[in-house]
């Protein structure tokens, strides 16, 4: 055997071992996860899993008709539930093609009739969700097993995918019909049912009730000195889970000080409990809520963070939530405007951008629906998609991170396309964040050239703004900024006020409109500049003179230690 | 053996990646397409009836429309059928009743659409029915029933509304009657009310050619009208061993009909110290009885018999005899026990065994208590009690005293 031979033995033996490492690692990691993973009990017995939290289809129920026996509360509760499930469990069939998922929830009869939808439809992935049931009760047996009920007008929307999921059809409608349920080893089934045309005058919430309130919200708006609010000690996902109200408190009275007059937060949809809204978190964002009030600070909610599911089965939840919200804030005197989604043209890299505007659409109108008095918008990431239903938002709204240059050229184009209707800029920034290893080119200079460029040109073209963001961060989560220590570190260095509490030189062109900007030679020159310097010294003395340069070295130490360390802590 | 250099391993390396490369292009899952919009103008369901009557006898012939689909909406779910090579609206389709949304689409852009909407049929087969309540009192008219129909056609659709169906009843007094009642919403009900006989009130269904199963409602006695009881025994010692039984009359409700099996009566016993305790029996054929024990106490026992807040017997008052006449008492030997007997019953015998007395030493506050057996009971002085004491002794309510 040779001397290469040799080697190349080696290397494939070292990457061989490496591999087997890594496999065998893999693999004992995913039966340890497995085992540590403990099952539920529908999981053990295969048995039918509980509604998903993400399925809360809007249940309305009208006035019943003339009734032998009237219905209590709790079986309309239980019937109302059964039939959404019922439904659900029906669509889940028809898209996965599996029967064993109606058995619970459908009568033989009804059963039957289902099951010849799934078999004959295989070419296709049918999706199917409801939206909204409104059900007007006809019969109550007096023994309180068998009703029957109208559905009128239940919203519904499909997706019909080819079976390679590669071109699809979206479909909204409405549809109304008769239902006969019976209760059954416990389980209100369907027993039968049928579509009808019928109609029912539904209460007609989509015209703006007061227009002057939503003109105010606007006008106040319009005025809007802002800045993007989250906690120091808890940013993003720390938010709301760990709520301080003192602290809450204090930073609005501190945002008020810095002669901010509106603030934008965000309302993480998980967090709140999805389609069902913990009341806990409804607590913490009415005390938010009103905070802002007293502080005569105006608040632009941006509902749906950190929601990536544009699924049509998490519309519904989507849609209660955002009903909750609404509903509970729309008469609130700090709100200003809705930020419907936080950047939604990022979701457009992870998901495909027809299902991301398929819910936007979606939002936006049962938006206007439980709230026609507040103004909305979409917080769009870029300006270049800011005009994707602008016709239907009342405002126009985008972020500002690139180069100052660009903004007045991103402002023109826009306003090309959306027209007249008014722009917000919902954030916008500079992280100076400098590092002295990754070459982050964040130098002073540039730092206050950016923000000054920018907030000067937001000025000259009238454009409300939200600056980002109130504090630096000691800690931001992988999953919020990236893993990498350079996506990383720059997303903690956004703020105003620094990690001490004081607030930086760059804050006083925000807050007072101050023009001022370093001209040092040095402040041109980022961190990292320095510390490549040194190194290319180092390795450049090294090359030419290593012996010199050890030599240096050795001396300059054993001075060192001569002269200050012998004498503070003796040779 | 070829000689493997790393040259060749880098080789190998490269084309492994390129592989990769092609692999991940040819099987990478695509973005869904936004798709061009399709000019074409579409007449496939023009001549597709917008109402008909459920049938198997109809078909629909689809002439071909490459990459377009049928989609159809309806209650129990969307069906879709690719039309590249044409189709058939199949003959099930129109069996199925309501309302159908169909649409054609090419290329995933809707080019035509048609409600129609299939007419169910006349009730047809087995009508399923049920009753509920399934028992109710014979109370006349108070409590009632629903007796309810879901008839369906041929094709198991609900049936259309005001469906005429006849449901014939057959009372527990012979009377027979026919209703006729008319769908709504694909249901069918009466409602029965009670009459005052109890018995089976039997119910069926027909419609056309269309039967049903044979139900059938319990009309069941209600609770008692009143409630009279009496002892079983006159002769009552107050023995406090054995029991004596209280027995009701024959229970009827309001309208004669003799109570149910299993109706539960209540009853209540006052001592003659004024201390109350409860029992509860089921009647049996019309009849309640209950055993209780008898008093320690000579004296009067009052027994009344309810149900609930809605009837009450009588007071019972029974009269309830000593049991022990005479016995006699006397200290041990030493005085180490009480010996209490012979206890001497009503007729001059010896009271059973088992007989309770108590001996209770006055000044020093014990009471003990002694089982009698053959007549007699030893019962032991306790070592702390003082000479002087004063000994009581009770037996079925005799009361003697003798000094320590």
């Amino acid at each position: 055997m040779n001397k290469n031979e040799k080697k190349t033995y080696q290397v494939l033996f070292f990457v061989g071992v490496l591999a087997f490492l890594i496999v065998t690692t893999y693999g004992i990691a995913q039966i340890w996860a497995f085992l540590s993973v403990s099952r539920e009990k529908t999981e053990i017995f295969n048995e039918v899993k509980d509604l998903p939290d993400v399925y809360t289809p809007k249940i309305n129920w009208l006035p019943d008709e003339k009734l032998e026996r009237p219905m209590e509360d709790f079986s309309r509760k239980v019937i109302g539930r059964d039939y959404v499930r019922a439904l659900y469990q029906r669509n889940i069939a028809i898209l996965t093609k599996d029967t064993a998922q109606i058995q619970d929830y459908f009568t033989v009869l009804a059963k039957s009739k289902i099951k010849s939808k799934i078999d004959e439809s295989k070419i296709h992935l049918v999706e199917q969700v409801e939206f909204s049931h409104n059900l007007k009760l006809s019969y109550y047996s007096a023994d309180g097993q068998i009703v029957a009920f109208t559905d009128f007008e239940s919203e519904h929307a499909e997706r019909i995918w080819d079976k390679d999921r590669k071109n699809m059809l979206y479909d909204q409608d409405t549809a109304s019909y008769q239902v006969i349920m019976i209760l059954e080893d416990g389980y209100w089934r369907i027993h039968n049912m049928k579509r009808i045309d019928a109609n029912i005058t539904l209460a007609d919430t989509s015209q703006i009730l007061n227009l002057s309130l939503k003109n105010n919200r606007l006008n106040k708006l319009k005025l809007a000195k802002g800045i993007n609010y989250y906690p120091q000690a808890s940013p993003f996902k720390n938010f709301w889970l760990n709520y301080d109200s003192l602290q809450v408190e204090k930073d609005f009275k501190l945002i008020k000080s810095l002669n901010f007059n509106s603030v934008r937060i965000f309302i993480n949809y998980e967090q709140f409990g999805k389609g069902n809204v913990i009341p806990e978190m409804l607590e913490r964002l009415d005390h938010l809520m009103n905070v802002a009030e007293s502080n005569d600070v105006g608040i632009v909610l941006t509902l749906f963070d950190f929601n990536s599911d544009f699924n049509l089965f998490n519309f519904t939840s989507t849609d209660r939530q955002l009903e909750t919200i609404l509903t509970n804030l729309k008469n609130n005197k700090a709100l200003l405007a809705y930020d419907l989604k936080n950047e939604p043209d990022i979701d457009y890299n992870y998901q495909d951008s027809t299902l991301v505007n398929q819910w936007l659409n979606f939002i936006v109108k049962k938006a206007k629906l439980y709230d026609p008095d507040t103004p909305i918008t979409i917080g769009w990431a870029t300006a270049d998609k800011a005009a994707y239903l602008s016709p239907e938002l009342d405002f126009v709204s985008f972020h500002f991170y690139k180069n100052a240059k660009l903004l007045k050229s991103d402002i023109d184009n826009l306003r090309l396309k959306i027209g007249s209707k008014q722009l917000v800029v919902s954030e916008y920034g500079k992280s100076d964040f400098q590092s002295l290893v990754f070459p982050i080119w964040n130098p002073k200079n540039s730092t206050f050239g950016q923000i000054s460029d920018v907030s000067k040109t937001l000025g000259q073209e009238n454009i409300p703004a939200f600056y980002w963001t109130l504090y630096d961060f000691k800690e931001v989560s992988s999953d919020v900024a990236g893993r990498w220590p350079w996506q990383k570190e720059p997303q903690k260095h956004f703020g105003l006020i620094d990690l001490e509490g004081r607030r930086k030189d760059t804050s006083d062109i925000i807050i007072n409109n101050s023009e001022f900007r370093p001209d040092s030679l040095f402040g041109f020159i980022p961190k990292f500049i320095y510390s490549y310097l040194i190194i290319g010294v180092i390795i450049a003395l090294s090359w030419l003179r290593k012996n010199a340069i050890i030599h240096f070295l050795s001396k300059t130490i054993r001075t060192l230690n001569n002269r200050f360390l012998g004498k503070i802590f003796g040779k | 053996m070829k000689k493997i250099r790393l040259k060749q391993l880098f080789t190998l390396l490269f084309a492994l990646l390129l592989l990769g490369v092609i692999v991940f292009f040819l099987f990478v899952k695509s973005k869904p397409k936004n798709v061009s919009s399709n000019s074409r103008k579409l007449n496939l369901l023009g001549n597709l009836p917008s109402n008909i009557l459920a049938s198997d006898n109809f078909q629909f012939e689809i002439a071909a429309s490459p990459q377009c689909l049928l989609k159809i909406n309806s209650a129990w779910g969307i069906k879709t059928y690719d039309l590249s090579n044409g189709m058939t609206l199949p003959k099930a389709f129109f069996t199925d009743a309501g309302q159908h949304f169909i649409s054609v689409w090419c290329n995933f852009r809707k080019m035509e659409s048609k409600t129609i909407t299939i007419n169910s049929l006349k009730p047809h087969g087995k009508i399923e029915s049920y009753i509920g309540s399934k028992s109710i009192p014979a109370d006349n008219g108070l409590h009632w029933s629903m007796f309810t129909v879901l008839p369906v056609d041929k094709y198991d659709n609900m049936v259309v509304d005001n469906s005429s169906i006849d449901i014939n009843i057959l009372r527990p007094n012979g009377q027979r009657f026919s209703k006729n009642v008319n769908t709504k919403d694909g249901i069918g009900f009466i409602k029965i009310s009670s009459q005052i006989l109890n018995g089976k009130t039997l119910i069926s269904t027909t419609s056309g050619n269309a039967y049903g199963k044979e139900k059938e409602l319990l009309e069941l006695p209600n609770f008692p009208k009143e409630i009279f009881i009496k002892a079983e025994s006159d002769i009552l010692y107050a023995d406090s061993r054995q029991f004596f039984k209280i027995i009701t009359k024959e229970l009827f409700d309001l309208y004669g009909n003799r109570v149910s099996n299993g109706t539960m009566i209540n009853f209540k016993v006052i001592d003659s110290k004024g201390n109350s305790s409860f029992y509860r029996t089921y009647a049996m054929d019309g009849l309640a009885s209950v055993n209780i024990q008898n008093p320690d106490y000579p004296g009067k026992l009052i027994v009344v018999a309810y149900i609930d807040n809605l009837v009450q017997s009588q007071a019972l008052n029974l009269n309830f005899k000593p049991y022990v006449t005479n016995f006699n008492l006397k200290l041990g030997p030493k005085g180490e026990y009480v010996t209490i007997g012979p206890v001497i019953g009503p007729l001059s015998q010896l009271v059973s065994d088992g007989k309770e007395a108590t001996v209770f030493f006055q000044k020093s506050q014990i009471l003990k208590k002694g089982i009698i057996k053959e007549g007699t009971a030893n019962v032991e002085v306790p070592k702390t009690i003082l000479r002087g004491d004063k000994i009581v002794v009770t037996v079925g309510g005799l009361q003697k005293q003798i000094n320590f």
